[in-house]
């Protein structure tokens, strides 16, 4: 039952991703993982044998196992590089508003030296 | 030397009147600028008003947004040394001079502390105190007696450090890493105000997180920083 389940479940994930790039909701950079993540969950669901020749090979105790083990690394992943784009967009944000304070603060100045 | 009194105001409406007149009237000879840092209050009106030096930020950054503000204006206006002064009455300016003296004898940070001089008292609000300075002594070898004094005078050196896109807290981290980066630092007995008007910013919860954060900074963070 797990294969027919994750072929459908992949299939919404790509279909969803591909609506998102249309209505221009994503970047293509971000789509771009998402569009990677639904062909590997489509490509594992449609042939059960990959998951189990590495689930041998790596010592899993049962296929379901690997899928998991694929599911949890390719999302730790993501949230790491999530983590570190929030960081920067901070970092930016905050520089921007320094710059901004001290910029309104002299341009308001200039103005009423004028006046 | 010219040097310049950072006063980062966050919903200061009670303070920020009195510290200021206090500077204005007794200390006419420090250029200061007030970092209204997104507050809700009439922080904002009462600088207008009063015709203070200030700048606005837009949202809340917190006190190491409005602190990197305050170093920014400092750089960009050529000072030769900066200091942060809260908002709420805690530091007393007549201390600055002393700071200022050390500067000019070659030191890169002068903290006010508390305890140069002073016996450090055994209460829990100072243990936290003790354990950044115990941490501060394992990474760099050096004994700083108030890591947590938020008095800090910085020279120019410095402040171009804090304008890098590094990041940079007021905070013992900082202080710490500089330190292993080869600032020399020296420490001036001082004298502070309690809290007159307004809350602490530190409750237990959040005195614990700052604790976590500042220690796994020196301990563990700073081994792998780039200045």
């Amino acid at each position: 039952m797990l294969f027919p389940v994750l072929f459908v479940v992949s299939l919404f994930t790509a279909v969803f991703v591909c609506i998102k790039v249309r209505k221009e909701q994503f970047l293509t950079q971000d789509a771009i993982y998402w569009i990677a993540f639904s062909i590997i969950l489509i490509v594992l669901s449609l042939f059960p044998g990959i998951s189990a020749f590495f689930a041998e090979l790596l010592g899993f105790e049962a296929t379901q196992n690997f899928i998991f083990a694929v599911f949890i690394f390719l999302l730790l992943i993501k949230v790491f590089l999530l983590s570190v784009k929030v960081s920067m967009l901070e970092r930016k944000i905050d520089r921007f508003i320094h710059r901004y304070a001290i910029d309104k603060a002299e341009s308001e100045d200039e103005k009423e030296k004028k006046d | 030397m010219k040097t310049l009194l950072i006063i980062p105001a966050y919903n200061e409406e009670e303070n920020i009147e009195r510290v200021m007149e206090c500077l204005r009237t007794d200390f006419p000879q420090y250029d200061y600028v007030i970092v209204n840092d997104g507050s809700r209050d009439r922080t904002e009106e009462i600088c207008k008003k009063n015709g203070y030096r200030f700048v606005s930020h837009p949202v809340n950054l917190g006190l190491t947004g409005a602190f990197q503000t305050g170093m920014r204006y400092a750089y960009r206006y050529g000072y030769d040394a900066a200091i942060q002064f809260d908002g709420d009455g805690q530091h007393k300016p007549e201390y600055i001079s002393l700071l200022e003296a050390e500067i000019e004898n070659g030191y890169d940070i002068v903290i006010g502390s508390r305890f140069v001089t002073e016996k450090k008292p055994h209460s829990p609000r100072m243990l936290g105190n003790r354990i950044i300075g115990l941490a501060i002594r394992l990474t760099t070898g050096k004994k700083i007696s108030d890591p947590t004094s938020g008095m800090r005078l910085y020279n120019r050196r410095m402040i171009e450090k804090f304008v890098q896109p590094n990041s940079f807290g007021p905070e013992p981290d900082t202080v710490a890493f500089f330190m292993r980066k080869g600032a020399k630092v020296k420490e001036v007995q001082v004298c502070m105000n309690e809290r007159t008007a307004g809350e602490s910013y530190l409750s237990f919860s959040r005195s614990v997180a700052y604790m976590f954060q500042i220690m796994t900074s020196i301990l563990l963070l700073q081994w792998f920083r780039k200045e």
